[in-house]
């Protein structure tokens, strides 16, 4: 187990050094930190994702949680996005026996626990960037693969990257796709775009570069659809039979 | 494999920040111990009473401007009671009134 997570760890360095030529200085002045072709592939996805209007994929998620000195567990969670640009979206994840579902229409936004079936809702901006950036500071709300919902991919993550490299191709559960490696202060992603006309993210890798044992976030995104129907009222939430409403707690509410 | 050794470090562990991509959260690390997974769960157990308490240890957040405890899950079977409209739980002589903080429902103490 030691021996393997150490392999792990030696195979992410060994990317970092191949993607992220900007943390040597003499290579960073040979190599440009932002590679184009990177940035090509990912505008290309930016623009699909913008184009099509309505999308939706499946997700499964796993993360690591590292706890004590030297222990890590990994969770799996799983769920189902569709997005209508510019002003709605629904959201189901789940994880164990625990489900969120997440709807916005363009005019409120609802969170429901069916597990519990406690669910609350409030007042929201008029498109999926402010709503989201809205949420989360009234609220503290994270609405799930948040960043591939915005009307604008690329431009929403380029201020924070400091490095982008272009690693090659990969196939990636049977797809063919272009392997992008991208460095932020505090977070290095990997990014798997689907190669051809249908430029979707097949598999996100995150890695937080600041923690010990390095936890990462892996995200394998499945059955894309784009450009269908999706009625209107499909991202309104309708509670359900026994369905109690509550109140959210205004963010910034935590004491020092 | 891994040693339960940790197990106080791992409640209190914030789960990841991967803020970008909205990961952080829907479910806390102390609900993913308090609702299972099974084994974990009967591991948990085992460690005794002061652990399992600890699962649901209070916090406090700010409420209008009040501090106010609360937990983050609520021991099974305690009864609940519509109050204003809402439904309270109470365990014990505690009334515990459901919020949801961020993406995760919270039980806050009522006063």
């Amino acid at each position: 187990m030691r021996q393997s997570l150490k392999r792990v760890a030696l195979a992410c360095g060994l990317l970092a050094t191949l993607g992220f030529v900007a943390t040597d200085v003499a290579a960073a002045e040979k190599a440009p930190a932002i590679d184009p072709q990177a940035i090509k592939v990912l505008r290309a996805m930016s623009d699909y994702l913008n184009k099509a209007q309505t999308f939706s994929f499946n997700v499964e998620v796993s993360y690591d949680v590292v706890y004590g000195s030297d222990e890590k567990l990994t969770f799996l969670r799983s769920g189902n996005v569709v997005v209508q640009s510019p002003s709605r979206f629904k959201a189901r994840i789940s994880e164990l026996s625990v489900s969120k579902e997440f709807y916005y229409d363009g005019k409120s936004f609802t969170l429901w626990d069916p597990s519990l079936n406690l669910y609350a809702t409030t007042t929201a901006p008029g498109t999926i960037d402010a709503a989201i950036d809205d949420l989360n500071k009234r609220f503290g709300i994270a609405v799930p693969i948040g960043q591939l919902m915005r009307s604008n991919f690329l431009a929403s993550v380029m201020d924070r990257v400091v490095a982008a490299g272009y690693i090659g191709l990969a196939k990636v559960r049977g797809k063919e796709a272009h392997h992008l490696a991208l460095a932020s202060a505090d977070l290095d992603w990997q990014v798997w775009v689907a190669a051809g006309n249908k430029p979707v993210p097949l598999l996100i890798i995150g890695t937080v570069k600041n923690e010990k044992h390095w936890p990462q976030y892996r995200a394998w995104l499945t059955n894309w659809k784009t450009g269908q129907t999706v009625f209107e009222r499909s991202f309104r939430f309708k509670p359900p039979k026994g369905a109690e409403k509550i109140e959210f707690v205004p963010a910034g509410s935590k004491p020092k | 494999m891994f040693k339960i050794t940790g197990l106080g470090t791992f409640l209190a562990a914030v789960i990841l920040g991967f803020a970008g991509f909205g990961a952080t959260s829907i479910i806390t690390s102390e609900e993913a111990v308090a609702r299972g997974p099974a084994g974990y769960r009967g591991q948990a157990r085992r460690i005794g009473r002061r652990t399992a308490r600890r699962v649901i240890r209070r916090h406090y957040l700010f409420l209008g401007g009040v501090r106010r405890a609360y937990v983050t899950g609520l021991p099974v079977g305690c009864p609940s009671v519509i109050y204003a409209g809402v439904r309270h739980y109470y365990c014990g002589s505690v009334y515990y009134r459901p919020y949801y903080q961020g993406n995760t429902v919270v039980y806050i103490i009522v006063e």
